[in-house]
């Protein structure tokens, strides 16, 4: 069969069929089709010889053998294929075999479309050219893969790819990745159905990858303008091209340094404008190279759930953790040290180390929770009050209003009945006349035995003192001594004089009740001490470690207790100091998940259901899972896509859920820098400790109220409304706003809306004394269009140098003068034109329409051409940026479920949650979704790399 | 002393300090201190004490290094308070930890700074995986020494690790907030509370000491099982998670030594040191607590060797008690203008003067014929030079102490140009005893500190 000279295609974002010359095969285009004009890759056509390459028998031979032959695999090529695809498949042929070799694994299902680079981001800054060749999303296919039958089940029958229906061959997706040559072409289009029936091919057969250009056009480049500053041992910023001889760096071994490489060059940075500069468009065709090699991803191929490395519980999670294993009321944790960030978060498994100074805190955290918690008492225990009316004295003495005056020595005492043994609280109301050279002093006596002295402080001034006092159980007498009487007549004389006594056992019933639950079985005539705790400390266990445990692990618990019991001690002690053990232990401190094979990288499994609960409860509440999810995982219901979708809202209208507020959202929007900034008092003296903190409120407030009411992601960048106290309103100069409770208000919609006027974010993007419209701009690149500028080149002058030369400009002045440096513009063109948009703003976020003197200019274009007069205006356009934003937060909201930084192959799952958020109008909740669904959050692999 | 507290209930010890250091300045040291132990003992029983004192975004070098050289030499501006105790340390010019600068990882020179100031290594350029760096100077010591006193080491700092954003241009925060590693993983962390610094050197005091040894022992029974738990678990983990179990199972080990060599030795009477209960609002009372506890813990011999970070690196705090205004870090880029190299003068100013008054301290601590400061090493320094382009040489470094009459003091040396900071490292270690071959990129002793 004659190779065909068009192809067909059909745009995946409209249906519209059209035809494009066959060279324009693996480019990416735009659809033809006035109103969509999409972007899309033209796929690769198959040659006769791909069916023979991915026909059962030879993909199973090629797929089976551990070093297939390259001959056999040459002469299965050479046999079939067709003059077109010759020299590409010569070229290619290691890359076919490996991609054949991987499609013999059950893989997910792939569909015919995977061929579409379909461009949801076509709104993207041109910064963002990237994203042109971004993966279309999975489920979109499922949808419209009309003509390609496929499903997941028959991959699984037929592991050597798919039978093709009569009639119909397949295209495949082939990891078009090294063919692409140009980012966007004017592409002649041939009307649909012009062409030759004949000679047009129906885009569905097998297409090997083309060759790498890493050799053929990549090293040309980087000869040509960067090896002269890169290379070897004195390599400019540690830049060394040697280093790297094949594409795979940069799709897997150096990733990094290549995402900035392509970044300097993709802005211009690179090379330095002192340098010779490439062609725009060689710039272009290294850009698209480089862009395809990193972001163009075939997940089928790629399929990596990744590996997280064991967690150990921050502070907020242990906190939450043991308030909600034991009831504790404190929060232990706030005296251990600061938890490590990693990847802008403080839940990181690989960051999260265990220094002996932490060690210590937690033995010692573990002996106050125990005492806080299970507190040694029995149940009835209340505070009672004995008024003067009510105690005796010895000698009788008279009573004067509150107190019995005791003028030489003498005794108030009580009878109290003690309920049980323990330690209570004994606090006495008393004043002194005092006189001679020391306090008067009142003795504490239990049974008439001296336990304490107090001295009494003050003149006439009445105080309460206390004191603890061990008691048994039964009737006890408490008195309150006067010991040290002084008189000298008609000159001096000390008097004391004592009120009212209060006795209370140091917890409530509801502890004492909480511990009686706890402590279920005791040993008797017919139970041991072992058996006993068994019982007792089994379901505390099985919580605290949040997984069912064996005997053997419970064994030693069990004996720390027969051990101490052994010394003497009595049970429930004993029973504390397991307890104690328990809360030391590495399965409680980590969360651990074990595997069979915990070094092989492609042991893949699915976490249990015990391990998904946990998961979910440290993502959504970073805490342990409640009775529910244990309930769930324990009938192994939870890893069912229905119910865990329903415990995942279920859990989000929890009150828990405010820790992803608190964790997650305080640390994404980088809230707790807040904490760190110090505005310059003489510029802003109204800010202060207590305004700063209302700020924060203010945005964790707007993200729980879009959390809890599951609105659109995208009201956090233009929320009409917000919620102020009385203080952040008079900031905002609000009227009608009064006390500290925080109320929702509606904006005043010319100055403000979403997020990005928030005080909060104004303030920490600004310097103490003045804005900062580069940090402005920087932090919403980063933050909201998940765009991490690269860093200033060296030698760049700052804003001061340039203030020198014209000193008395606006500070946009500045800033433009600064930036006709080209080394500068490349970058900041489009920072500060962000940045400027919200100068309305000053540095703690007031409105503004002068700066000095000079009135506010906060207009501006971006480099894409969009014009905007405003902070209000810049919202309204940022706003359509609904993919960037909602993938910067898809990514940073992966990263902080999972407890890991994100890889190339993490890319897959946030296309697929960026695909379900469009599908559901953004709804928060669905990014929720998407990550608790999503291949990394339910699945495991060992350690190690990959090959 | 009396005190007008007016609830006056048995309060534990803490508590009542809480009262007392809100309504009291310090004490002097000499006078609260109990005369037992070392300090009663002849000279030969001084142990050799090392410290490290960090501070962050290097100095105004010009403004630091003295004019002229030897033993006749005089202060420099940013240096003038140390005068009183001029004869009692060196200034040393001229050292360089190269393994700060980016030897092709780019920029995050102020992580690099604090991670390779004290191990003398490169560390791993990684936001989160893979965090490694070396084993610091202080911990070699601690593993050599470390088993003789009940803390082998003590790290303290006055900034939490921050926990906001990304620390330095993609290096985790650990790098930026810890000097002091145990291994080459394995940060240590550092404690910021006074009080909290205090109850780890002299434990809580609660009960009789039969109730505190039998504590001590349901202690190490509880670390004995949990030890077995870790060592079950590691068999099913993967390598990384390994590395993070080891971590637990080395503190879990050092706890049951200190405990055990608390046993053995005899009990230390708690120092009556006014502490508040929380971190004092005020950066110059927080960190003189903190030089105070420094001398508490090297005069009791509860430890003989502290690191100190005054600020995490790349600390962009004010000081408006120096009347600096501006945040530290964001003036450390000065690019030469003038007003903001006065102003970081003067937090240089400020951060050597709170320096001389530990320094006198020390001195005016007796010990045996001599004083604290006798036996004892020292360190004021930066990991960067000229902060403003970040460089990792010609360091800003004072050696305080005679190292036990080791060292000849009253001096300013200039060392040739980029000697290894390293070499000081490793004359410091020899003479405590820790006998490593070579530290960092050392090249020897640097023997111009020597008696």
């Amino acid at each position: 069969m004659a190779a065909a000279t068009t192809l067909s295609i059909r745009c995946p974002h409209c249906d519209f069929r059209f035809k494009v010359e066959r060279k324009f095969a693996g480019r990416v285009a735009r659809c033809p089709q006035e109103e969509c004009q999409g972007k899309l890759r033209i796929p690769m056509p198959a040659p006769e010889s791909a069916l023979a390459l991915a026909s059962e028998e030879e993909v199973a031979g090629l797929g089976n053998s551990e070093a297939p032959s390259p001959r056999a695999v040459s002469r299965g090529v050479t046999e079939e294929r067709t003059s077109p695809i010759k020299q590409r498949r010569a070229v290619g042929l290691e890359q076919a075999r490996r991609r054949v070799r991987a499609e013999t694994k059950p893989a997910e299902a792939r569909s015919a479309e995977a061929e579409f680079k379909s461009d949801d981001d076509a709104d993207d800054f041109d910064l963002d050219a990237r994203n042109a060749t971004r993966r279309r999303a999975r489920n979109q296919s499922q949808k419209d893969n009309g003509d390609v039958r496929r499903s997941k089940g028959r991959n699984k029958k037929e592991p050597s790819g798919w039978k093709l229906p009569g009639g119909i061959r397949r295209w495949q997706i082939a990891a078009v990745a090294g063919g692409i040559l140009v980012a966007v072409l004017a592409i002649v289009f041939a009307p649909n159905g012009a062409g030759e029936p004949g000679g047009s091919e129906e885009l569905s057969a097998a297409e090997p990858a083309p060759p790498d250009l890493f050799d053929t056009k990549l090293q040309p480049f980087l000869k040509a303008y960067c090896l002269d500053c890169h290379l070897g041992e004195e390599a400019q910023a540690g830049v060394d091209f040697s280093k790297w001889t094949g594409a795979d760096a940069i799709v897997k071994g150096d990733r990094e340094h290549w995402e900035k490489i392509l970044a300097m060059i993709e802005i211009g940075a690179m090379p330095p404008p002192d340098a010779d500069q490439p062609a725009g468009e060689a710039r272009q065709e290294i850009v698209a190279y480089l862009e395809d090699k990193l972001y163009n991803l075939d997940c089928d191929l790629i399929d990596d759930p990744g590996r997280v490395t064991v967690r150990r519980l921050n502070r907020a999670e242990y906190n939450n953790t043991v308030h909600d294993l034991l009831g504790v009321t404190f929060q232990p944790a706030a005296d251990f040290p600061s938890d490590d960030v990693g990847y802008g978060f403080d839940n990181m498994g690989d960051v999260l180390s265990l220094s002996p100074l932490l060690m210590e805190k937690y033995l010692d955290a573990a002996e106050q929770i125990t005492a806080d918690a299970l507190p040694m008492v029995t149940p009835e225990s209340l505070r009672k009050t004995f008024d003067v009316g009510s105690l005796r004295s010895n000698p009788e003495m008279r009573v004067g209003g509150e107190f019995f005056g005791v003028s030489s020595s003498g005794e108030v005492y009580l009878e109290y009945d003690a309920p049980f043994d323990g330690e209570y609280v004994v606090r006495i109301r008393a004043q002194a006349q005092q006189a001679g050279d020391e306090l008067a002093k009142m003795q504490l006596r239990i049974d008439r035995r001296p336990v304490h002295v107090f001295d009494v402080q003050g003149q006439m001034k009445p105080g309460e003192y206390e004191h603890r006092v061990q008691l048994k159980a039964g009737r006890r007498q408490i008195a309150a001594a006067f010991i040290n009487d002084f008189y000298v007549k008609d000159k001096a004389d000390r008097n004391l004089f004592i009120g009212q006594f209060e006795v209370s056992a140091p917890v409530s019933p509801e502890t004492a009740a909480h511990v009686a639950e706890f402590v279920s079985a005791r040993p008797d005539k017919d139970r041991s001490v072992a058996e006993a705790s068994r019982q007792v400390l089994r379901p505390f266990v099985e919580r605290a470690f949040r997984r069912p445990t064996t005997d053997d692990e419970l064994q030693p618990f069990v004996s720390i207790v027969e051990a101490v019991v052994k010394d003497g001690e009595p049970y429930d002690f004993a029973i504390r100091l397991a307890v104690q053990g328990v809360l030391v232990s590495p399965s409680f401190l980590f969360r651990i998940e074990t595997d069979q094979k915990p070094d092989d990288p492609n042991a893949e499994r699915a976490v249990t259901d015990f391990e998904l609960a946990s998961r979910l409860s440290y993502f959504l509440w970073s805490s342990m899972p409640d009775e529910e999810l244990f309930k769930l995982a324990r009938e192994g219901r939870l890893h069912d896509s229905a119910v865990l979708a329903a415990q995942v809202q279920r859990m989000l209208k929890s009150d828990k859920s405010r820790s992803i507020v608190d964790n997650f959202a305080e640390q994404w929007l980088n809230l707790r820098i807040l904490d760190e900034v110090t505005p310059d008092p003489d510029v802003f003296p109204d800010f202060d400790k207590r305004l700063r903190d209302d700020m924060k409120r203010e945005t964790l407030l707007l993200f729980g109220e879009v959390m809890r009411e599951d609105r659109s992601i995208l009201d956090f960048l233009d929320a009409d409304f917000t919620f102020v106290n009385e203080r952040l309103a008079r900031h905002y100069g609000m009227p009608n706003v009064s006390g500290e409770e925080f109320q929702k208000v509606s904006l005043n919609a010319a100055q403000r809306a979403g997020v990005l006027t928030h005080a909060s974010i104004l303030t920490i993007t600004s310097n103490p004394d003045r804005t900062s419209p580069v940090k402005r701009g920087k932090w919403i690149l980063v933050n909201i269009l998940g765009k991490e500028p690269p860093p200033p080149p060296p030698g760049v002058p700052e804003l001061e140098e340039t203030r020198k030369s014209a000193p008395d400009g606006t500070l946009r002045e500045q800033l433009e003068q600064h930036r006709a440096d080209p080394g500068c513009a490349s970058c900041h063109t489009t920072m500060d034109a962000l940045g400027f948009g919200f100068e309305n703003f000053d540095a703690v976020g007031v409105w503004r329409d002068k700066d000095g003197k000079h009135p506010v200019d906060s207009s501006g274009e971006l480099p894409s051409g969009e014009k905007f007069s405003g902070p209000i205006e810049l919202v309204q356009i940022l706003k359509q940026r609904k993919k960037q934003f909602s993938r910067s937060l898809a990514e940073k909201m992966l990263t902080y479920a999972l407890g890991r930084g994100l890889s190339y192959y993490d890319r897959c799952a946030v296309d697929e949650i960026l695909n379900r958020l469009s599908q559901n109008n953004y709804r928060f909740s669905e990014v929720v979704q998407g990550i608790v669904h999503s291949k990394p959050f339910q699945k495991r692999r060992g350690d190690g790399d990959r090959k | 002393m009396t005190f007008h507290i007016h609830k006056m209930t048995e309060m534990p010890r803490r508590t009542m300090l809480k009262g007392v250091g809100a309504l009291m300045g310090l004490p002097l040291l000499n006078a609260m201190l109990p005369e037992n132990g070392l300090a009663a003992a002849g000279p030969e029983a001084a142990p050799l004490r090392m410290g490290f004192v960090f501070f962050p975004n290097g100095a105004i070098m010009p403004d630091w290094t003295p004019a002229s050289e030897g033993t006749d030499y005089e202060l420099s501006r940013t240096l003038k308070s140390l005068e009183p105790v001029k004869s009692e340390f060196n200034v040393i010019s001229g050292l360089a930890q190269e393994q700060g600068y980016a030897h092709g990882d780019g920029p995050g020179d102020h992580a690099r700074s604090a991670a390779s100031f004290l191990t003398g290594a490169h560390p791993v350029k990684t936001a989160g995986a893979n965090i490694r760096v070396g084993v610091s100077a202080d911990q070699i010591a601690a593993e050599a020494i470390g088993k003789q006193t009940r803390l082998p080491s003590l790290e303290i700092g006055l900034e939490r690790g921050r926990t906001a954003g990304n620390c330095d241009s993609g290096y985790s925060c650990a790098y930026s907030s810890t000097i002091s590693w145990k291994t080459a993983t394995t940060p240590m962390a550092k404690e910021i509370n006074p009080r909290q610094v205090f109850e780890r050197l002299f434990g809580e005091k609660d009960g009789t000491p039969e109730e505190r040894a039998k504590k001590a022992k349901y202690r190490r029974s509880i670390l004995d099982v949990v030890a077995g738990n870790a060592q079950k678990l590691s068999g099913q983990l993967g390598q990384t998670d390994k590395r993070k179990l080891d971590e637990y199972f080395t503190s879990v080990r050092e706890i049951e030594q200190r405990i055990e060599q608390a046993q053995k030795s005899a009990e230390l009477e708690t120092p009556d040191f006014d502490i508040p209960h929380s971190t004092p609002g005020d950066l110059t009372e927080h960190m003189n607590l903190m030089y105070d506890l420094m001398i508490l813990a090297f005069r009791t011999n509860s430890t003989r060797i502290i690191t100190y970070m005054l600020a995490n690196e790349g600390s962009n705090r004010s000081y408006p008690m120096a009347g600096v205004k501006s945040g530290h870090h964001q003036l450390s880029h000065h690019l030469g203008v003038e007003d903001k190299i006065a102003d970081l003068q003067k937090i240089d100013e400020f951060t050597v003067k709170q320096f001389a008054r530990f320094v006198t301290r020390m001195k005016e601590t007796r010990e045996g014929e001599g004083s604290l400061l006798d036996n004892s090493m020292i360190v004021l320094g930066s990991g960067l030079g000229d902060g403003n382009r970040h460089r990792h040489e010609d360091l800003p470094i004072i050696l305080a102490g005679k190292g036990g009459s080791s060292i000849a003091t009253g001096r300013h040396l200039r060392v040739p140009n980029k000697t290894p900071f390293n070499n000081l490292f490793l004359s410091m270690l020899h003479r405590v005893g820790a006998n490593v071959a070579e530290f960092g990129d050392s090249t020897g002793e640097l023997k111009q500190i020597d008696a």
